[in-house]
Parts: structure tokens; sequence; C-alpha cells
């Protein structure tokens, strides 16, 4: 069985239509397991229950940004070594510079394409 | 023709205005919701990029809106505002109204012409429709 059809993906984005452009970029690479979540305080309580192998997160989340998501991920020992996409239209030095002090694994810029999510997931996880 | 105030507590028009960017926020998810659909099926680049669009637009919204909140509590109620000829510009006469502090809901009326005030135009040419 290949990597993407063993890859867990948990899709974290409080807007509707930028979830499922994320969740079609995904059918279109063949990604079979993935999940999706608009709230991401909902999304950590999930992921500490049910680990999954990568996230990719919207930056920008009311209650909780998708570095703070990160930061809570990190801190947990059966969350720490998830995989973390963040997605951002606007990568500014500083997320750059936080998101790499927390770990963060790689960044995509919107707008995103479908090639754009299978790179900056192969950089993780590897080829797919 | 109605009446603008000419003078306004800035903390006043800057409340109206971030009432309007909430407005606006409101009519993009709902923009937002009927246009998932189209995410069902492969569409083109182009779709797709104008569709991410409506994110960061909603978080310019937002940021704005809280901006202008921070900015309406800061000093503005010591302010007043000349405001007579700024909300003469404005061309949509359901928001002017609601900054002047009256109330108008366009979604009732059903003639679009209503929605724009030509008193805000002079220049504006008049039309025979028939």
């Amino acid at each position: 069985m290949s990597l993407k059809e063993n890859l867990r993906i948990m899709i974290v984005d409080d807007m509707s239509v930028s979830r499922a452009l994320i969740a079609q970029s995904l059918d279109e690479i063949g990604v079979k397991h993935y999940a999706t979540e608009n709230d991401a305080k909902v999304a950590l309580g999930k992921l500490a229950a049910n680990p999954v192998h990568l996230v990719i997160s919207d930056m920008n989340m009311p209650g909780m940004s998708g570095l703070q998501l990160l930061r809570a991920l990190r801190s947990a020992k059966t969350t720490q070594r998830i995989g973390f996409i963040l997605i951002t239209g606007t990568p500014s030095p500083d997320i750059v510079k936080e998101g790499q002090q927390l770990g963060l694994n790689n960044l995509i810029r919107k707008p995103f394409t479908s090639a754009t999510v299978k790179a900056a997931i192969e950089s993780v996880v590897g080829k797919l | 023709m109605t009446e603008h105030p000419e003078k306004m507590p800035l903390d006043q028009l800057l409340k109206g205005v971030e009432a309007e960017v909430i407005r606006c926020m409101d009519l993009l998810m709902r923009i937002e919701e009927e246009v998932l659909p189209l995410v069902s099926h492969p569409i083109a680049p182009n779709l797709r990029a104008a569709l991410q669009d409506i994110d960061l637009l909603s978080q310019c919204l937002d940021d704005i809106s809280r901006s202008l909140k921070g900015a309406a509590t800061a000093e503005g109620a010591d302010f007043t505002l000349e405001v007579g000829t700024i909300l003469a510009k404005i061309r949509l006469q359901d928001m002017r109204l609601r900054l002047e502090g009256g109330s108008y809901d366009a979604r009732k009326l059903t003639n679009r012409e209503d929605m724009f005030d030509n008193a805000a135009k002079p220049s504006a040419p008049e039309i025979h429709l028939f």
C-alpha cells in the first residue's frame, strides 16, 4: 500500500470553501484518509484522542489561530510529533519565525494549487 | 431629500462604519455558503484562486472592523467631526441613513434604483425609461 493511501491528515479551517478546496486537492493527489474540522480547539481535542500523521491548518481562525494550534500540539506528548503545514495568504516574517520556533514543518501560501499542496506534503512525509 | 447631520461624534461615525463592515462580512459569509457547491466538482485554477480570496477578504474585513472598534473607543467620544460632506458622498442611501443614525432596510425595496440617491450624485443625468 502506498504512502498516500496510508497517510492520515486533518484539515483545520474555519472557512467552508477553504476546507473544501484543500480536501479537493487531497482528492486530486490521491490521499484517501482525511478529516476536516472548522474549529481549532475542537480539532485539538480530536487530535489528542486520535493523532494523525499530518495537520494542514489555516492561520487566521477565531478562538485559536493555526500557530496556537501548533503550539498546543507540540506541547503534548501524544501530539508533538504530528506534522504541521500552515496555510496563509499573508505569510509575514513574524509568522514564519514563530512557526519555525514551534517546529512548523511547512507553509503553503494562498492562493494554492493541488501541485503546491502535494509538494508541501511531500516535503514533510516523503514522495507520495 | 434627507437632511444630513452636519456634526457627529467621531466614535458614533466609527461605530457606524464598523457595523457596515460587519454587514459586509455577513454578506460575504452568505456568498461563501452559496458558492460552496462549486467545490464539489473540479474547478478551473483561476476560480480556485478567486475562491481562496473569500477567506482573505473575510480576514481583511474582520481586521478593519477590529481597528474601527478600537479607534471608536479610544478618544472618539470627545471629538466631533464635520460629517455633512462625508455622508453626502455615500451613494447607498440605506447605508448613509444608518450612518446618520436612522434605520433603513434596503432589502424590503422592490426597485433597485431606490437604493441609490441621486442627490448624492448631482451630476447624474435624468433618465427616461419610457
